[in-house]
């Protein structure tokens, strides 16, 4: 099976399309050598000072994507998720949505007056807000490109956390230990 | 009373404090107290020297019931006329507050909305709102032209019973808005950056596809919140697994190897899960051991080289190993087993057979095929137990079991054991 390829600079191009400045520069990385295996070092050295120029690197394949949203404030959690919304269906990616609509509390039950009045205490809390935005099938590109909008955009007093789950072929040592040949997804005029 | 009637009085009220004005030009002219003792005449103009400096077109209207309607009758243009006629005859030029035309003077305070609101003088079909808010900013009430509100009063006489406006609210300007990323904004972006998506292959969705090519399931999580470093010590974590149905070299003996070792290794573990009838077993093995994400990646890599191409490999010292070794409860070689040959009454193939299945079943573990230690497992084992032994409820009924009646014949012969019989024999 062919499987993507794609070699982007996503960062400039997404903070050209919102007309801001670069004050993040970073390269999306990620984008594994199919054949490339830590085990065989000298092999993927070669390749990776063959490949600069003539070989394209192989787009990440992610089965399953969850993007947790936390946060102190329900409404703008709201207005995130429905922003989220606007995005996946603009770039078609379906989601789902997650919320089990109660805060996590944190309490504390602390003195009123720094010295003695023992009775008279004050309570605080801590609300946290989590919401869980499901996505399953992307290719790697793609997931960055949603990712990256979306974490530009996300507002202050919100944490997010990213699991992915990416799709990866066995190394050709294992190939080699299940007697089968390395299926490289790179033409054969690579070699 | 209008302000402007208001202004006209205590225009005329000062009028009528001031003494008259000694013009020598008003006097002669035969301008006098005379005419305005008469307290109408205050209000006329036309009364006196205007009329004597020959304004004949400023007609009067007196009267004390319309002492405001005598205003209301002289046009502007009169008025003008007057001032310009008397002003020409050297007098001083009249100007009564309200009608009189002044230079405009400009205001002290600046207004805040001199004409109308924006939101009444903005042209929909010439604005677009994402050229005028582009990135997220702080809320500006005069840019943003919703009639927005925030916050609740305390009781009814505060602000009016009604929640603040958007002028000077702080909630507003706390809050973070999401005036930057309405759909206009949203579709502009995405139209730009839709060109860097890839599709997903659609060879990949056809069943077994995934699961034959690509197997590895490669777990990673990122971090993100506002804090002084971008970092975050559980980026590191990689977590890998794989189906070892794909590990296609092993064996029986190479897969109980792989599971030994596997118990052995603070990192790895085996989940076995039935997918109906069939056993699915999976490989987890999880590293933040190494501080870079990458090179969690690459130990994980080869130790499952390593798991792989070991349990693959059998060693000579192999052999040795013992029942207690096992992964899982075998039936042949436990002590069971060997407890059944030094039964005196040979048990018949069926019951031991049904007594190797109840011991199974109760000393193996889900994921091994048995059940563990629940009441239907020791109830089954306690059955099988006395279908073995020929005791018991069963024993009566059974068919082909070593079934034995207990008379007086037959006790004294079920309590003799070999050594007995032997001896009998012998003797």
């Amino acid at each position: 099976t062919m499987l993507p390829f794609r070699l982007v600079n996503i960062s400039q191009q997404i903070v050209q399309a919102m007309g801001t400045k670069l004050w993040i520069s970073h390269q999306t990385r990620g984008v594994m050598q199919v054949a490339s295996c830590s085990t065989n070092t000298l092999t993927a050295q070669l390749q990776s000072s063959q490949s600069e120029q003539q070989h394209r690197e192989v787009d990440d394949l992610i089965a399953r994507m969850q993007v947790q949203l936390k946060g102190h404030d329900p409404a703008v959690m709201d207005s995130y998720e429905k922003f989220v919304c606007m995005v996946s269906q603009e770039l078609s990616l379906p989601m789902r949505v997650e919320d089990r609509n109660r805060p996590h509390f944190v309490r504390l039950t602390l003195n009123r007056s720094p010295f003695i009045h023992k009775k008279h205490m004050r309570q605080y809390e801590f609300r946290t807000y989590c919401k869980t935005l499901h996505f399953s099938k992307l290719t790697g590109s793609t997931a960055s490109v949603f990712l990256e909008y979306i974490q530009r955009n996300l507002p202050e007093g919100m944490a997010m956390q990213v699991r992915k789950e990416r799709l990866e072929p066995l190394t050709e040592f294992l190939h080699k230990l299940n007697g089968e040949d390395a299926v490289a997804p790179t033409d054969s005029s690579n070699n | 009373m209008t302000p402007t009637g208001k202004l006209l009085l205590l225009s005329g009220l000062a009028r009528r404090l001031l003494a008259a004005p000694s013009n020598h030009s008003l006097a002669a002219a035969g301008y006098s107290n005379s005419s305005s003792s008469n307290s109408s005449d205050v209000w006329s103009i036309g009364e006196g020297g205007v009329d004597d400096a020959g304004a004949a077109s400023v007609s009067g209207r007196r009267g004390a019931s319309s002492r405001r309607a005598g205003f209301a009758g002289y046009s502007a243009a009169d008025v003008a006329a007057a001032a310009a006629a008397s002003n020409t005859a050297g007098f001083r030029s009249l100007v009564v507050p309200g009608l009189t035309k002044e230079a405009a003077k400009p205001p002290l305070l600046r207004s805040r909305h001199p004409l109308t609101p924006r939101c009444g003088r903005m042209k929909p079909a010439h604005s677009s709102w994402p050229s005028v808010w582009p990135t997220a900013r702080t809320f500006h009430p005069a840019a943003v032209p919703l009639p927005v509100r925030q916050g609740r009063p305390n009781n009814a006489t505060e602000n009016a019973g009604i929640s603040p406006n958007k002028w000077g609210n702080t909630e507003l300007i706390k809050v973070p808005n999401f005036l930057h990323l309405t759909p206009a904004h949203v579709a502009a972006h995405c139209a730009a950056i839709k060109h860097l998506c890839t599709p997903w292959p659609k060879a990949l969705d056809e069943p077994g596809v995934i699961d034959k090519q690509l197997p590895l399931r490669v777990v990673t999580t990122d971090y993100l919140r506002s804090h002084h470093s971008i970092r975050d010590i559980r980026a590191r974590r990689v977590d890998l697994s794989l189906c070892l149905d794909r590990l296609v070299k092993l064996d029986k003996r190479s897969l109980e190897k792989l599971l030994c070792l596997v118990s052995f290794s603070n990192f790895a573990k085996v989940d076995t899960q039935f997918v109906g009838s069939s056993r699915v077993r999976h490989l987890r093995m999880w590293s933040d051991r190494c501080p870079w994400r990458f090179q969690n990646y690459d130990y994980l890599i080869y130790a499952l080289s390593a798991l792989y191409s070991q349990s693959l490999r059998h060693e000579s010292w192999e052999s040795g190993k013992a029942w207690i070794d096992n992964q899982r409860y075998e039936f042949d070689g436990s002590s069971s087993q060997k407890k059944l040959a030094k039964l005196a009454n040979k048990p018949a193939t069926n019951a031991v057979t049904h007594y190797r299945n109840a011991l199974i079943k109760l000393h193996r573990q889900p994921e091994n095929g048995g059940t563990g230690e629940t009441h239907d497992s020791l109830r089954q084992y306690g059955r099988a137990v006395e279908f073995l032994l020929g005791i018991g409820k069963g024993g009566g009924g059974g068919g082909g079991g070593p079934v034995k009646k207990l008379d007086a014949s037959s006790a004294q012969q079920a309590g003799q054991t070999k050594r007995t019989t032997e001896r009998q024999a012998a003797s």
